[in-house]
């Protein structure tokens, strides 16, 4: 019952955060409320990236971590697609991780 | 208003052609819809599915391990139900976990934390979606999520009508949708039979995938690491406490760039 509860309320409450901007749309920003949107936008993304990462490392270990993560960055960087990033950093991974336990 | 829909032939008189879709409503007043309109929306709805289908493989062996966490846990039910109700992976494993360790209260704060990031994505594309209806801003609400933002976000810069980009957007966010649902609901049934180990890197990944989308100037990539940063030194604290101030420190940077005097400027 409790978790009802709570996954009701989580749910009431994520809904308002994402019903409530767009219920409103119709209003003009400020280019500077329009740029502060935009920048929220991109430290969100990044935000939710490290605490998806720091969660990875919870759970395994941290150095095949990293090395996934450096390649993944590496690949972001030069443009390459979704799939070939987590691809070769899921492949990265697993082999740093089969080397670290057996080592 | 009840509205009735008639296939009108090639016999139909006046200006109606073909196969054109004809909706009528109590007052006999006649709208089409021309078939290239529609031919128009499936193709900008498949041209959604397409967009989003990576992401749905990338972000498939995380919502294989939610449905994990929440099969490991004693709240099946509830936990199944927060992905329509939550829909949010980090927050439905934070909602499981901070429940059994931390309490209800707890719970819901650490879940709404980790998603006021939602408020920022649905601010975003209200500024692209401002000539788009009401009841498609409402109804697209509940389904924001950050592959679909970053799909949608994508599209709205895009030339096209209105029309075309509430396809696109459905398109997308109802394939991610029913996706992640099946994929939550397989990871409860497989449950500890799904190495998780392997799949915990997938996650992190993809969402490195999206913030180099984003990395196009160097103002943008100042604001992502003053907010990773951000985020890797409140890493102590509760998840979504650290993911709202790593939000506030990209902000805040980029509002000092912002008030910094350019290179012209100063020359």
């Amino acid at each position: 019952m409790t978790a009802w509860f709570v996954v009701i309320c989580v749910g009431i409450g994520s809904l308002a955060f994402r019903a409530a901007p767009l219920a409103f749309a119709g209003r003009t920003a400020s280019p500077r409320t329009s740029r502060f949107i935009k920048d929220a936008g991109a430290a969100a993304v990044a935000a939710i990236t490290v605490a998806s990462f720091d969660r990875a490392a919870h759970a395994g270990p941290v150095l095949p971590l990293a090395a996934a993560g450096l390649l993944g960055l590496a690949l972001t960087l030069r443009r390459a697609s979704m799939l070939r990033i987590v691809a070769a950093g899921t492949v990265v991974y697993l082999l740093m991780s089969a080397a670290v336990s057996h080592g | 208003m009840d509205i009735g829909v008639a296939l009108v032939t090639s016999h139909s008189p006046g200006r109606l052609q073909g196969s054109d879709l004809v909706f009528v409503d109590h007052q006999c007043m006649f709208t089409t819809i021309d078939t290239t309109e529609i031919t128009e929306i499936r193709t900008a709805a498949r041209a959604g599915v397409i967009a989003i289908a990576p992401l749905v493989i990338g972000f498939a062996p995380f919502a294989l391990v939610v449905g994990a966490t929440i099969g490991a846990s004693t709240y099946h039910e509830a936990g199944i139900a927060s992905s329509w109700l939550v829909y949010g992976g980090s927050a439905q494993i934070a909602t499981v976990r901070t429940l059994e360790s931390g309490g209800a209260a707890m719970a819901v704060l650490a879940a709404l934390l980790i998603n006021t990031r939602l408020l920022v994505y649905s601010a975003s594309l209200s500024q692209h979606w401002r000539d788009q209806p009401l009841w498609f801003r409402l109804t697209a609400a509940p389904m924001i999520v950050d592959p679909v933002w970053a799909v949608a976000e994508v599209r709205a810069l895009q030339p096209g009508s209105p029309r075309e980009k509430r396809a696109h957007y459905y398109g997308a966010a109802l394939t991610l949708g029913l996706a992640w649902s099946v994929l939550v609901v397989a990871g409860v049934v497989l449950g500890s039979r799904i190495d998780t180990h392997a799949l915990v890197v997938a996650a992190p990944l993809c969402l490195l995938f999206l913030v180099g989308q984003r990395l196009k100037d160097s103002r943008t990539a100042m604001i992502v690491i003053a907010a990773a940063l951000g985020a890797l030194v409140a890493r102590g604290l509760p998840s979504g406490l650290s993911i709202f101030i790593a939000i506030i420190a990209g902000c805040v940077v980029g509002g000092s760039l912002d008030r910094r005097p350019s290179s012209e400027e100063l020359s």
